[in-house]
């Protein structure tokens, strides 16, 4: 493999000369590292947000789906794979149609969790069914209307293989104590990544459940060291400073805003740990396991990276009341991006489009609002 | 006719035509391609709108898709089509455009949003709330508060109370009194020991206020204890928490609307949107405050007693009141904040010092009102 390949030339169109197409077989066929590059900028972006977010409250909510398909656009037509952008084609009314449809269940919802607990976990059950429909349409839509070289990205999972690895493996979860969480992740992984194809080529998977119940060992013992270590460190300086503050020990108070504030602080450091080790190793790993026809992918993040960027992401949309969403976003994907690479092995010339299928939105924006988003 | 390179997918495979497209006078769409004669010709097409300079892809009919990157070209081209031909949305994509292109644009954005955001808050909100509010049947408010109360009960968080029953009836006659002379005929007081909760008092949806054994025992005046309920009865009179209820609800899909992430909203806006709730909640306070400064007066009660028992609350507050979002299950940390929520805590409000404060300014105004009407 040609690891060596620094950023794209983009001049550099197909790697495979025209006669090398007839003599092709695997072993022959030399593969070219290509990096994806992404060009979007933060301040570009954030000039797109700011309009979207202001034409959506002027218009009710009822622009926020014109504004996702324009901020989407702007994020796929800046990822470059070769001399080439990625497009983005949703219709922005099948977006309206799905959003209406889950704003309904949610507020049902939420009136249901007003009224009685008990009515709430009852329509939460109720719901239950719609996990797998939701799964599967707010994969395909998302793939079906991604395209790239005007090829259409696909997704054919199945109604009763999405149902085994949602709503069921939760249950598994659950019933041996998290034990299962792990293969359950696996499966999912393998499940979503094999039945999505680019144009008639389907991707492969050669992962294994191993790497999955290192990577939640690791999860779980970071975060115990993280909530004992810091929970002991914690409770040692409140009792020093109420011993300090007070001569009697008798009157002493702790003092509660102290508590609270290291209390959020460790309980925020333990969540920025599990995003970003948990998003790094999975997203790397997904990757590295997937396959597309004879093209090998490569996705090398590095923990602290993901950890620094999460960190200060954080910090600055809090300090800005929310404005620096879009410069956080754009932060994220430049690394993100940055880092794959495409080992490609097929023409670039040689992919074939599969039947074209019509998908509504609906099942996008519930994976939008139970925070499902895959990215391309 | 001016023609602009772009780059020709067949739709069927990933290869790559270099093509030129262009309009004739008629308004039909070119393509022609640098290595045949061939030509497509187009009448029904959709020119993307434009964002930023990232390269437009334009869907011919068939599943063909021509990318043309000279974006300046394009639009210069469009222009050339008739206006009266051009679809609405298509203008309006335009503006977009020149909206987000410029500084000047998204500075007119960032007002129109920071205004909107602004009046919503201060006047839309309550508005809304007051709306959900007077849509509520008294019936279900009532429901909301019970199954409030029994979350804190299966929390463990409200305890039977360990009060003597004459010192619990002694209360309660006072309580009967205060309810018939303020008119509040709905609310109903309940004793609790909270260890956790601590001194505590708070009124729940539907009118039930819960008194906790231990601000009972922290009173050194039975006028204190008046003073509290009055207090209390003051958010019942005022439907205070449900209408809080409903104010801190719509500022939630409010703020889910302007990041238009959910889970970006729920980390990081959790500042903000308490920040906005407890400023309701202290114009609530002061308005309870209020109330109950007018029945001490009324009963001859000295409206210091008030202050004096909110800050030895502060002086205790909150032991054990740990943040929310630490509890371990996800489910049942969403139900403690919301628990929280649906009742006002007395001691759980970190501004009680300025409360304080507030009880001692509203009772020199009431001084002076009570001066004036002399």
């Amino acid at each position: 493999m040609n690891d060596d390949a620094g950023p794209v030339d983009p001049g550099g169109e197909s790697p495979v000369s025209p006669p090398e197409l007839h003599s092709r077989s695997v072993a022959e066929t030399s593969s070219q590292a290509r990096q994806l590059r992404f060009t979007g900028d933060g301040r570009e972006y954030f000039r797109i947000w700011i309009v979207n977010v202001a034409l959506t409250l002027l218009t009710l909510g009822i622009y926020s789906a014109w504004a996702k398909v324009r901020a989407r656009r702007y994020l796929y037509g800046n990822v470059w794979l070769g001399d080439d952008a990625f497009d983005y084609t949703a219709n922005p009314v099948a977006i309206l149609r799905g959003r209406l449809l889950v704003a309904t269940v949610l507020v049902l919802l939420w009136f249901a969790q007003i009224l009685s607990i008990w009515y709430y976990y009852a329509a939460f059950l109720a719901l239950m069914p719609l996990v797998p429909w939701v799964v599967v349409r707010a994969r395909s839509f998302q793939l079906r209307r991604s395209e790239y070289r005007g090829i259409a990205f696909g997704f054919s999972g199945k109604y009763w293989d999405a149902a085994v690895w949602y709503p069921l493996s939760w249950v598994a979860s659950i019933a041996t104590l998290g034990l299962a969480r792990p293969f359950t992740v696996f499966g999912r992984d393998r499940f979503l990544v094999t039945e999505s194809s680019f144009g008639n080529r389907t991707f492969g998977y050669v992962g294994t459940p191993r790497p999955y119940y290192g990577m939640y060992v690791v999860t779980v013992i970071v975060v115990g060291v993280l909530y004992i270590g810091g929970g002991i460190l914690l409770f040692a300086v409140v009792v020093a400073r109420t011993m300090a503050s007070s001569s009697d020990p008798g009157t002493a108070v702790p003092d509660v805003a102290f508590m609270m504030i290291g209390g959020v602080v460790l309980g925020g450091s333990v969540l920025l740990f599990i995003a970003a080790y948990l998003r790094t190793r999975l997203l790397s790993y997904r990757w590295n396991s997937s396959r597309l026809g004879n093209n090998e992918f490569k996705l090398d993040l590095s923990f602290s990276t993901m950890l620094w960027l999460y960190a200060s992401n954080t910090v600055a949309i809090m300090a800005t009341f929310g404005l620096f969403v879009p410069f956080a976003r754009i932060r994220v994907l430049r690394y993100v991006l940055g880092q794959f690479l495409v080992f490609q092995r097929d023409d670039a010339n040689s992919f074939e489009s599969g039947e074209r299928q019509r998908v509504g939105a609906t099942g996008a924006e519930a994976a939008g609002e139970f925070g499902l988003e895959i990215g391309i | 006719m001016s023609a602009i390179p772009c780059r020709y997918f067949d739709g069927h495979d990933s290869r790559c035509r270099e093509a030129a497209i262009a309009i004739t006078t008629s308004g039909e769409w070119v393509v022609a391609f640098e290595d045949s004669a061939e030509r497509l010709v187009a009448t029904e097409v959709r020119i993307p709108n434009r964002i930023s300079d990232t390269p437009r892809f334009i869907h011919l009919p068939g599943g063909a898709v021509c990318e043309v990157r000279d974006n300046d070209a394009l639009d210069e081209l469009r222009a050339r089509l008739r206006r009266d031909r051009e679809p609405r949305s298509e203008t309006f994509g335009r503006l977009v455009h020149r909206l987000d292109s410029t500084w000047r644009g998204a500075a007119a954005a960032l007002v129109v949003t920071a205004a909107i955001l602004y009046s919503f808050t201060r006047w839309g909100a309550p508005a809304v709330a007051g709306l959900a509010v007077a849509a509520t049947p008294q019936g279900v408010e009532a429901l909301i508060g019970e199954n409030a109360l029994t979350l804190f009960q299966q929390f463990n968080l409200l305890e039977p109370s360990e009060l003597e029953p004459n010192r619990r009836n002694e209360i309660l006659a006072e309580f009967a009194a205060m309810r018939e002379d303020m008119g509040v005929e709905n609310s109903e007081l309940r004793f609790h020991s909270a260890d956790g909760l601590g001194p505590n008092a708070f009124a729940l949806p539907g009118g039930t206020i819960v008194i906790t054994d231990q601000l009972v025992d922290l009173a050194e005046h039975d006028e204190e204890i008046v003073a509290v309920l009055a207090h209390e009865l003051g958010h019942v009179n005022g439907r205070h928490v449900i209408r809080r209820l409903a104010q801190t609800s719509s500022m939630l899909v409010l703020w889910t609307a302007f990041t238009g992430d959910v889970s970006v909203a729920a980390l990081a806006l959790l500042g903000p949107e308490r920040l906005i709730a407890l400023s309701y909640s202290r114009s609530f306070e002061r308005e309870a405050d209020q109330f109950a400064t007018d029945y001490l007066f009324r009963a001859g009660i000295a409206p210091t007693r008030l202050g004096d028992i909110l800050e030895r609350l502060e002086e205790r507050a909150g032991t054990g009141n740990l943040p929310s979002f630490l509890a371990s299950h996800p489910g049942a940390k969403l139900r403690a904040r919301n628990a929280e929520e649906a009742a006002e805590g007395l001691s759980s409000h970190p501004e009680t010092s300025a409360r304080a404060n507030n009880a001692e300014e509203v009772t020199e105004d009431a001084h002076a009102d009570t001066t004036d009407r002399e």
